[in-house]
This record gives C-alpha cells, structure tokens and sequence, in this order.
C-alpha cells in the first residue's frame, strides 16, 4: 500500500513516460486551480485521473492538450519539452483529447471522419478508396472490424462515436490518449466494449490518461490512479495496491470516518407522501428510478456525470422528452409532458443551466422575475408599476446584488443570476421545488444563501428535491439523500449517516458492482 | 417612495436611469445618420425639409412602415417573415375580389385585413411555432405560393378600384389636415409599440425570441407566441396592401415585390438584433424613416432612384456591422469573467471563490458603486 501525501514516483516500469506534465500550475483572478500537479502516462498503460467535481481534474486535461496554457510548469511529450499554444499543437505533438461530447462531424461518413483535415487525394481529387482503407485499417487496430465505414456518423450510438473518434486519434499517429469521463454517457455494456478497446490499446504501447469520478472504474481498467484534490495531486500509486475505500479517503481529504452504511431512510409514515415517483425512465439517461418526498422534507440526489439525475428532475417538471412511469403528487397521477400541467400543480423548477434554460440575458432583472407569469396572458397588461414593485421585494428577499431592478440579467454575476432564478421560482410558491444544480458556478456566499431559502421553504405540506453534484452540500443541506447510478437509484439514506465517502462510492457504482452489475430498485 | 417605502437608494432605483440611458443608446445610430441625412440634404437642396417634401415622404412610405411594424413581431420573436409582401398583394385582390361580389366597402377593408392576420397566425405561425419548421423556408415557401396565386387570379393584370370611393379615401384624403396612410401609419405603430412594450403577449415575444428554452421552461406557450409574432406581421402586411390599394386606387400584383426585404433592412436599422429578443417599435420608425429620407432625398438632389438602393445597402451594413462591433465588445467581456467563474465545473468551487466575483460587479457602470459584501 503506497498512499504518501507527496505524490511520490512509483518505480514500475522502465519505459519513459510518453506525455509527462510537471508542476503545473494555472491561476484563476486570485484562487489557484491547479497548484503544481504532476502527471506522467508511460506507452501501454492506462493512468486514471480521480476527483471530485472542481478538485481541478478537467483543468489539468485542458492545459495537457493545450486548449489552457499552465502558468507555470512544463509538459514533454516522449522525453522532449513542449509548449501548448493551441490545441492543434497538442495534436500535432500526438496528444488527443477524447471529449465527452465527441467533436465529429455528423453529416459526413466515418471514413471522412477519421480522415478529416487529412484527406488522401490524388491531384486535388479525394482519394475515397484509400479513405476508407485508411479508416478500416485504423479501426481494426481497436478491434473493430465490424463497421461499416461509409455510414454517416449521426447514425452511430454514442459509443460507437467515441470508437471513431479513437480510430482517428490512431490514423493520424497519434500515441497519446486523453479520456475525459468517457463512460458517462455509456450504458454498462457500451462501457465494457470500450473497456476491452482501451485494454487492446494498451497491448500496442498507446499511452492513456483516464479520467473519472467512478471508483468502481478502477479495478477494471486502470493500472496507475492518481488522485486529485483541491488542485493538487494528492497521491499516486498503483490501482492494485490501493482499495476503493484509500482512493475515497484520499478525494475527501479527511480522516476515514466509521462509514455507517446505513440503508432505509427516514419514513414518515404518519404522513402521505408529497411524491411519489415509481419506476420512472427516460432513456437513454434515465433507466429506473423510484423516490418518495414526504411533506416538510429536503431531498438530496446523488449521481455523477451520467447519473440521470438531473434528467429524473427534469422529467418531474414536465421539460423531458417522453418520460414514462408512475407519478404521484398528492396522490394524484401527474402528467410528465407538460410545463404547464407541472406548473399548475404546484411544481416549481430550477433547471439546471441557467443560462440556456433559465434567463433570457438581455431582458431585464424584473423581466426575468415575471418570466413565469406571462404564463397566461391574461390580463393583457404587465402592470409594469406592479412588476417593479414585486420585483424590488424579490430583491431584497433574496438579497440580490445589481446594477438595479432594470438592468439586464446579463449583468449580474453568477450568483446573483441563481438568486434571480431562485426569486422566480419561488414566488409562485410551488408546493414542491425542484433544483437541478443550484449552486454550480456560484461563489461560496451566494451557494449558502440558496441552501438556506431552500431549507426554510421546505416547511408544513411543502418540500425540496436537489440535484448536487457537490456531495458535501447534500450531506449538509438535506434530510435524505438518494443516490442514482447509470440510471437507476441505488437506494436512499438519512443524509446524517452519510459521509461524503460513502457517497462517493454508492454513487460511483459501488453498491452496484456488489451486487453484480445489476441494480437493485431501492427508493423507499 | 411611493408603494414601496423601505428601498434601499442603493440597491433599486425606482426609476433606473442607467437602464433607461442603456436603451437610449441603442438609437443613437440610427437616430444620428437620420439627423445627418436630413442636415446634408436640405442644405444640399432646401425643398427637402419643405413641409410638402416631409408629407411626401411619410405617405410614400406609409407601407413600408405598416409592413416593417408587423416584422418588427416577426423579428424579436427570433424569426423573420418574407412572405409579407406576397400577403400585401393578396390583400389588395381579395379586397378588389370581395368588392366585386358587393360587400360594403369599410366592411370589404375590415375583413381583407382579418384574413391577412389570419393567414399569418395560421399557416405561417402554424407552420413555424407548432410544426417547427424553418422560418425561413417556410415564408419562402408561403410568399412563393401566394405570389403564385396572386398572378394566376389577376392574370397579371392591376385590379382598377377607381370606383370604390372610400377605398380611393384610404389612399388619397385628408383627416385634421394630415393625409389616410399617415394617419395609418400612426396607428399602427402606436399599437405596436404599447403591444411589445406593456402587454404580457408583447413581452412574452421578447422572452421567446431571446431564449427560447428558458420561456418554455418558465411556462410560456412559445407556440402560441410564435403564431401571435407571424399573425402581427400578416395583419401589419394586410393594413399595407390596403393603404395601397388606396393609394393607387386599384389592386397590383406588384406592389409587394422587394418590400420584405427592405422593411427587414429598415427592422434591423433599428437596432432590431436578427437573431431576436432585443430592439422596439421605436427603432423601427428610425429605420423606415431612414431608408425614407435616404431615397426622397436623392431623388430631390437629382440622383438617379436606382441609387438609392445601393446607398441603403451600404448603410445597412455598415450600421448593423457598428453595431456588431460594439456588441462583440462588451460580450467579450462577459464572457472572460464567466470563464474565470465557471471554468465548467471542473474548477467550480476553486474559480468561483468570493473574490473573484468582484470585478464582475465592477465592470457594470453604475453612479452607486458595487454595494460592500455583505457581512
């Protein structure tokens, strides 16, 4: 067991490192979000990168293929020192960065897809022939012979997009890999294959940087974990060496707590549920999930990158796309595919980006209050002396900072545009609020203010159901917690006998690889 | 303070003046080149400022304003409608064809412009807000189809209305001493302006027009809205091709052809943004006013009219590319403090720290000064 506070080198093979960064270090206006982190990825070996949100893990993944510049530190790619200025450096260096979202071209076929910016020609004509032998040849090297490579790409599933994606990073030389959080649009099959990819990879000397949240993830497939936190690596050792329960301690940075383990949850059962949600699914994200919200309750859901836990919000709110299962308000069926319907019947929704689905940017402060009553027009008029008025108590309810009540929302900062969305939801009282990622890019006064209007609305028939990617908020704000994995609740708990740890590992498939890949309803 | 007594001078001013200078300063490219063409133009040649040149200028271009009120709908609501001068002449036959058939004259006008309207909100807007088609291709299609249909019941030939005297009225007469069209004019804009400006359907226009997803998320029928926006814009075009039906005293199957694009020119001229949810009625009137001026006065000064085409190009592109301009400038900076606090989620709560929020607040100008932290 190798878990020292310094990130120590580990003697193992005796290849040089092909990508090796060094000491980074990049400053965001005061606040650092990498401070000297070091990071190396040796030919044939698959190197994971685990954190939590924000410990600084995408950062790093975007000054190593040159979409950030470092402040300070240096990178060399097979032993020789280079300088990212762009990102088409990194790929000319050989580093290739396999998003999430994977940037190929839709429309054209997947042989032009893995040629693309390099077509074979002959005297300015394309050369489709070799084109396609080319594209071929380097899926092959993958293993996958299967496919057919004059489809067009937006006929592929999201896997199989990623394997061209990987096929193209080979067809252009390039012999380094990053994978940012590649299975969290993947079903547990999908990401298998692309298991079995990654690990023929390695048997030819590619070298893999693999970065993830799931715990899980790492005995199967990682040779080397290196742990980041609060923009430091924080330790580096070999994946056999080290248990799911040493990487936790190590991404929380405390002390290991007793885990409690405990399973259940608080049930009310002296009252009727507010909601009940049975076997609800949207795929591809959400498979089966169950949850019960009892009046008076703050609920907290738990789920990484994939989790579909922001889209089980969604669904309830009546933004999804064709949601089916059971669900009861009340105890009476609510209808999943309207806004409106949801609206109506007391459900009040803060969705999860605020910018593309919450603030219209160049209307005003005010404006953006009332956005939900133009709901119905009528009256025909705003009552534009009314609106200010409403909107200046909203203001001040929720101490929002501005240029003023008629300046555009655009203006205000991160924080504030939260509170605003906040304000608006909340002043149509809604009996059961849902929030979908409140406090993403939000400073740290602003996210307790919003943790504080939630706790106190949350009072007599009404109750609150978060969606946080920040586990130690949840703990922290929330009576119970469910946690969602690929798709489905792995079951609910008292938010008190959680820690972050726990969390981490029940919402990194934990409970699910217990009990062999197939996951148990839970819910209460 | 009025109805709210406790507000703190310091957080909400009552009567915003930034905001109010902010919108100001949105005309103040239009409303300078319109002050400037009239300043090179009637000292060029003084009958332009000649009260009979202004009346001139307001009557021959009562359509365009009429047309450009109903895309200024269209065009908030994020679309555009190029079918409204096709819709213009469609009116002016269906009036020639329902007056032929003996309905009253007033009730003729009332009915031709409904059916506009109509037409708009229902094939148009239909098409548009429910089925999500292309806006584009669908009023390409539309002002394609009714042209078509226009030619193949005139046979090409202008409808003589000469003998419908309230329609000749609509064209040429006076009321209180100021010609129909203007009077027309003046009322539709009226109602356009205080339409956007202080109705829910008006504002809910803005909301759709400048983010789609968060008015659907809020609640707003954004269908219903889309249809209004294309049901406006046939109305307004419907109000034109009577104006000139009456003017000419007769229906053409050509009175539309190259309206839509210029009352699109005259929209974004404006200050209209093209891709929606920003500008005003008010911008509008510049816009026409603009283009207006433009060609009655090279005409006066003697400059052929196939001039005046060019010239409007011109300025169109250099006013909107001004405009463009300034906007990138102050989206850049939006977007740099947004990076340095989101910086996706991966730094989240390390980027986002207290601190750096303050240059934020900062860098919007306002006579108080960003309020201290609160404690």
């Amino acid at each position: 067991m190798t878990v020292s506070g310094t990130a120590p080198l580990l003697e193992g093979t005796s290849h040089p490192a092909l990508l090796s960064l060094d000491s980074i270090e990049k400053w965001y206006g005061g606040t650092p979000a990498l401070s000297g982190v070091s990071f190396d990825c040796r030919p044939g070996e698959i190197h994971a990168l685990i954190g939590e949100n924000g410990s600084g893990k995408s950062t790093l993944l975007k000054v190593a293929s040159g979409e950030i510049r470092p402040d300070a530190g240096s990178i060399s790619v097979e032993g020789r020192s280079v300088r990212f200025h762009q990102p088409s450096d990194a790929i000319r260096a050989g580093v290739a960065l396999i998003a999430q979202e994977v940037p190929l071209v839709a429309s054209l076929t997947v042989a032009e897809n893995i040629s693309l910016g390099a077509l074979p020609a002959r005297r300015l004509v394309v050369d489709w022939k070799s084109c396609r032998k080319r594209a071929r040849a380097s899926l092959a090297l993958l293993g996958e012979k299967e496919l057919d490579v004059t489809r067009d790409v937006n006929m592929l599933t999201a896997d199989t997009r990623q394997l061209v994606a990987i096929a193209r990073a080979l067809a252009r030389g390039q012999r380094i890999l990053l994978l940012d959080e590649p299975t969290s649009s993947l079903s547990l099959g999908q990401a298998n294959r692309l298991f079995a990819v990654l690990r023929e990879l390695r048997h030819q000397g590619i070298a893999i940087a693999y970065v993830t949240q799931r715990l899980a993830e790492l005995e199967q497939i990682a040779d080397r974990v290196t742990v980041i936190r609060d923009g430091r690596a924080v330790a580096t050792m070999n994946s056999r060496d080290a248990s799911p329960g040493d990487i936790a301690e190590l991404m929380v940075g405390r002390p290991l707590g007793q885990s409690s383990g405990a399973t259940g949850g608080a049930r009310k059962d002296s009252t009727d549920p507010l909601l009940h949600v049975e076997d609800l699914r949207m795929p591809p994200a959400l498979r089966r999930a169950s949850l019960t919200v009892f009046p008076g309750e703050v609920v907290g859901i738990a789920g990484l990158e994939g989790s579909g836990a922001s889209e089980l919000l969604a669904a309830l709110a009546g933004v999804g796309t064709e949601p089916r299962g059971k669900v009861l308000l009340r105890g009476v069926p609510l209808p999943l595919n309207s806004v409106r319907a949801a609206m109506a019947r007391g459900v009040g929704f803060l969705p999860r980006d605020r910018r593309l689905e919450a603030l219209v940017p160049m209307l005003s402060v005010a404006e953006n209050m009332h956005l939900s009553e133009l709901s119905s027009l009528w009256p025909p008029f705003v009552g534009l002396r009314r609106r200010r008025r409403e909107a200046t108590t909203l203001a001040r309810r929720f101490s929002i900072r501005m240029p003023g009540i008629e300046a555009p929302a655009a203006a205000l900062s991160g924080g504030n545009q939260q509170k605003l969305v906040m304000a608006r939801v909340l002043a149509r009282d809604p009996s059961l609020l849902l929030l979908s990622e409140p406090t993403r890019g939000v400073d740290i006064g602003a996210k307790i203010d919003i943790f504080r209007a939630v706790r106190d609305y949350a009072h007599g028939e009404k109750a609150a159901v978060v969606y946080s990617s920040e586990f130690k908020d949840l703990i922290e704000w929330c009576d119970r917690i469910v946690v969602l994995y690929r798709g489905h609740t792995v079951g609910a708990y008292v938010a008190g006998s959680l820690d972050e740890e726990d969390l981490i590992h029940l919402a990194g498939g934990a409970a699910a690889v217990a009990v062999g890949g197939d996951v148990d309803r839970g819910g209460s | 303070m009025g109805a709210s007594p406790q507000v703190d001078a310091d957080v909400i001013v009552r009567r915003d003046p930034i905001g109010w200078l902010k919108r100001g300063r949105r005309y103040v490219g239009p409303g300078g080149a319109l002050i400037g063409i009239v300043i090179v133009f009637s000292s060029l040649h003084p009958f332009f400022i000649h009260g009979q040149n202004i009346t001139n200028i307001l009557t021959s271009n009562s359509d365009l304003m009429l047309v450009a009120a109903g895309m200024t709908f269209a065009m908030i609501g994020g679309g555009f409608d190029l079918s409204v001068g096709s819709v213009m002449e469609g009116t002016g036959v269906l009036l020639a064809g329902l007056l032929a058939i003996g309905v009253p004259q007033l009730l003729a006008i009332v009915i031709a412009v409904l059916c506009a309207g109509l037409f708009g909100a229902l094939v148009n807007g239909f098409l548009i807000g429910y089925a999500r088609l292309n806006f584009l291709v669908v009023t390409l299609g539309t002002m394609t189809a009714v042209e078509g249909l226009v030619y193949v019941v005139t046979n090409g030939n202008t409808l003589s209305l000469s003998k419908w005297h309230v329609i000749a009225a609509v064209g040429t007469a006076k009321a209180l001493g100021v010609d129909v069209p203007i009077w027309f004019m003046i009322g539709a804009v009226v109602i356009a302006g205080v339409c956007l400006r202080f109705t829910r359907v008006g504002r809910a226009i803005y909301a759709v027009g400048g983010n789609r997803e968060a008015a659907r998320i809020a609640g707003i029928r954004v269908g219903l809205i889309t249809m209004l926006t294309y049901g406006a814009a046939g109305l307004f075009a419907g109000m034109a091709g009577v104006v000139d039906a009456g003017r000419l005293a007769a229906a053409s199957p050509t009175v539309g052809a190259t309206i839509n694009l210029i009352a699109g020119a005259a929209v974004l001229l404006g200050g209209t943004s093209f891709s929606g949810g920003e500008g005003g009625i008010f911008g509008t009137i510049l816009g026409v006013l603009l283009i207006g001026a433009l060609e009655n006065g090279l005409g006066v000064v003697g400059v052929s009219d196939f001039w005046s085409n060019v010239v409007t190009g011109i300025v169109l592109i250099v006013a909107v590319g001004l405009d463009q301009f300034q906007k990138s400038r102050t989206r850049k900076r939006f977007t740099r403090q947004s990076t340095e606090l989101g910086v996706d989620v991966g730094v989240g709560k390390l980027g986002s720290a207290a601190g750096t929020l303050q240059p934020v607040e900062a860098a919007v100008e306002t006579p108080f000064g960003p309020r201290p932290a609160d404690g």
